[in-house]
């Protein structure tokens, strides 16, 4: 493995994480807030020491009981929300700082600086000083500087985050086509940079891994509640029986398994559009016909998600205003939910 | 703003101002070059110049890396050690002087070791220097460091990852950072070394030419000799003009 292996543990935030993220690969890190995702990016750039375990970055251990490598001789580059550019300087002494830390002679770096300056379409910026920049512009001098030292590994925490709703688009593009082939970990909140950007995903709860693998393995079939909830589908989990999943009360919701299901413990993921609901059984034979109450009903745009319980386990329905109004969904009410068989899921 | 409240501001401001216009007055225009080259003035000015420099330029050598280890203590630490940089700022410079005497003086402390070895502090310029840096160093400390820790470092962390070794970051990013602090503690510190009386007339006395400095001679002339006195005052109130301006030009944080 030459990509970058992480094993270790930090005890004070109850984080002990285990992945491996291939050479040129980029991964999202995604999780709710205070899932890890900080501490993840600390230990890959330097900023945190672990209490035990490792970090390795394409085969040199970075951190470890043998040692501990300083972020300054690392050779990993950090895109946080904030451009970070330094005041002090202009864009061109801004987006040279690296090669000059590292001792490049000053006119070799410049015209490395500028070349790299002009791939993010900022060559005409360059003795701009940052307080001159838009943010969208400034996040982009920020990408060049960090390219600049050709890093081994490029962290991206939130780098979209602050930036506003036309600026973003351009930065995702620049750096769908600036991280291509390169080690990269992005911190995400956002479907759109894992679809566009990450080949591979790690989901990250309260301090562990609890998912990860390639983007189109792993999206398509969440296991946990966090990447449901992100993808937008509903999961069920419980017993993988002949052609169905066994909730914890016996009912058993049909759908189509997987080539890789088996029986024993499992999951059924369910679109939230599949799921009708009804005053009675309405009897349509590819249709699951289930019991459920309802626990909250909240307006989303064009529909109205409806949350019920199956069985303990939280269902969305989203459905009309007209038809949460003629069924006079209110929570408590018991009502059928129909669920179509084959938009259901199972692996 | 309650509009009673421009009463005692009027009055505020007057009693700042008067006395100052009072003074100048009284300044003996026509004389003012003559006697701001007698060998008297030269003396004590140059006296002034040169150890007041000195005491800046020491107190930035000392004063920086306290500021930059303090701007990263947290919690008790930063208490204790912040509230013994401040004492020497607010103590008594009589006081001061008296803390100087006692430790480097010739019976003192340390001074008795010194002695032993032939080297005599106080009563000699270097007193007038040591009694400076005591007073007003704290001024370029405390400014520092609040400048260093708005910053939060996280300039340096993103340094530190493009490559930059601790020095670097530090010659670099930081100070570089932090200049208009710098460059506001740095007058302000002068400005208190130029004006220090109390402790240098304690621990240095008032020798004429060692360490007779400005302040101490306008004390000295300003009964037998009140146009001297005067042309003196004048040349430090000039000074602590030149010191506000430059403090408040620099003492904004640099925009990001």
């Amino acid at each position: 493995m030459t990509g970058i292996r992480v094993d270790a543990a930090v005890r004070v935030r109850d984080v002990v994480l285990d992945l491996d993220l291939p050479e040129g690969s980029c991964t999202a890190a995604i999780g709710p807030n205070g899932a890890g995702k900080s501490t993840f990016v600390g230990l890959l750039s330097g900023a945190l020491r672990p209490d035990t375990g490792t970090v390795a970055i394409h085969g040199r251990t970075v951190a470890g009981p043998g040692g501990f490598v300083p972020p300054h001789k690392r050779g990993v580059a950090l895109l946080e929300q904030r451009s970070l550019l330094f005041p002090h300087l202009d864009v061109l002494a801004n987006a040279m700082f690296g090669l000059r830390s590292r001792g490049v002679p000053r006119h070799t770096a410049r015209a490395e600086a500028l070349a790299q300056l002009e791939r993010v379409g900022c060559a005409d910026l360059t003795h701009r000083r940052p307080n001159q920049l838009s943010g969208g512009q400034a996040q982009r001098v920020a990408l060049a500087r960090a390219l600049a030292i050709k890093p081994d590994v490029v962290l991206l925490d939130e780098p979209m985050a602050a930036m506003d709703v036309a600026a973003a688009p351009e930065i995702r593009s620049l750096l769908r086509t600036h991280l291509a082939g390169r080690t990269s970990v992005l911190v995400t909140h956002d479907l759109l940079d894992v679809l566009t950007l990450a080949s591979h995903v790690v989901v990250l709860e309260r301090g562990r891994v609890v998912e990860q693998g390639r983007v189109a393995d792993v999206l398509p079939r969440p296991r946990s509640q966090f990447l449901a909830d992100f993808t937008g589908v509903n999961l069920l989990f419980g017993d993988l029986v002949d052609g169905g999943l066994r909730l914890a009360d016996g009912t058993v919701v049909a759908g189509l398994a997987g080539d890789d299901a088996t029986a024993g413990p499992g999951w059924a993921s369910i679109p939230a559009n599949a799921v009708g609901l009804h005053l009675a059984d309405p009897h349509g034979s590819p249709r699951n016909a289930v019991d459920v109450v309802v626990r909250a009903v909240e307006p989303r745009g064009p529909v109205v998600r409806v949350v019920v319980d199956l069985a303990g386990q939280a269902l969305a329905a989203d459905l009309t205003t007209g038809a949460v109004a003629e069924l006079g969904v209110e929570p408590g009410l018991r009502l059928v939910a129909s669920i179509k068989a084959t938009a259901v899921t199972l692996y | 703003m309650p509009r009673w409240t421009w009463l005692p501001f009027a009055l505020g401001l007057t009693f700042l101002v008067v006395p100052l216009a009072g003074m100048l007055a009284r300044v003996p225009w026509a004389e003012l070059p003559a006697l701001l080259v007698s060998h008297e003035a030269v003396e004590a000015l140059g006296l002034s110049l040169l150890t007041c420099v000195v005491a800046t330029a020491v107190s930035l050598v000392l004063g920086v890396p306290l500021a930059l280890a303090m701007s990263r203590m947290t919690g008790r630490t930063a208490v204790v050690v912040r509230t013994l940089v401040t004492i020497p700022m607010v103590l008594p410079p009589v006081v001061a002087g008296l803390a100087l005497l006692s430790t480097l003086g010739r019976r003192g402390l340390v001074g008795q070791h010194l002695s032993a070895w032939g080297i005599e502090i106080g009563f000699t310029t270097v007193a007038v220097v040591c009694a400076q840096v005591f007073v007003a160093m704290p001024f370029l400390v405390i400014a520092l460091e609040g400048a260093l820790r708005a910053d939060s470092g996280d300039y340096g962390t993103v340094a530190a990852n493009l490559g930059a070794s601790p020095t670097r970051v530090l010659w670099r990013v930081t100070l570089p950072m932090s200049m208009p602090a710098l460059v506001s503690g740095a007058a302000l510190t002068f400005a208190r070394a130029l004006g220090e009386f109390g402790a240098t007339l304690t621990f240095a006395g008032s020798l004429a030419g060692t360490t007779r400095t400005l302040p101490l001679l306008v004390y000295l002339t300003r009964e037998q000799d009140t146009d001297l006195a005067l042309a003196l005052a004048l040349v430090l109130v000039l000074v602590a003009l030149v010191v506000v301006a430059v403090s408040a030009r620099f003492n904004r944080p640099v925009s990001t």
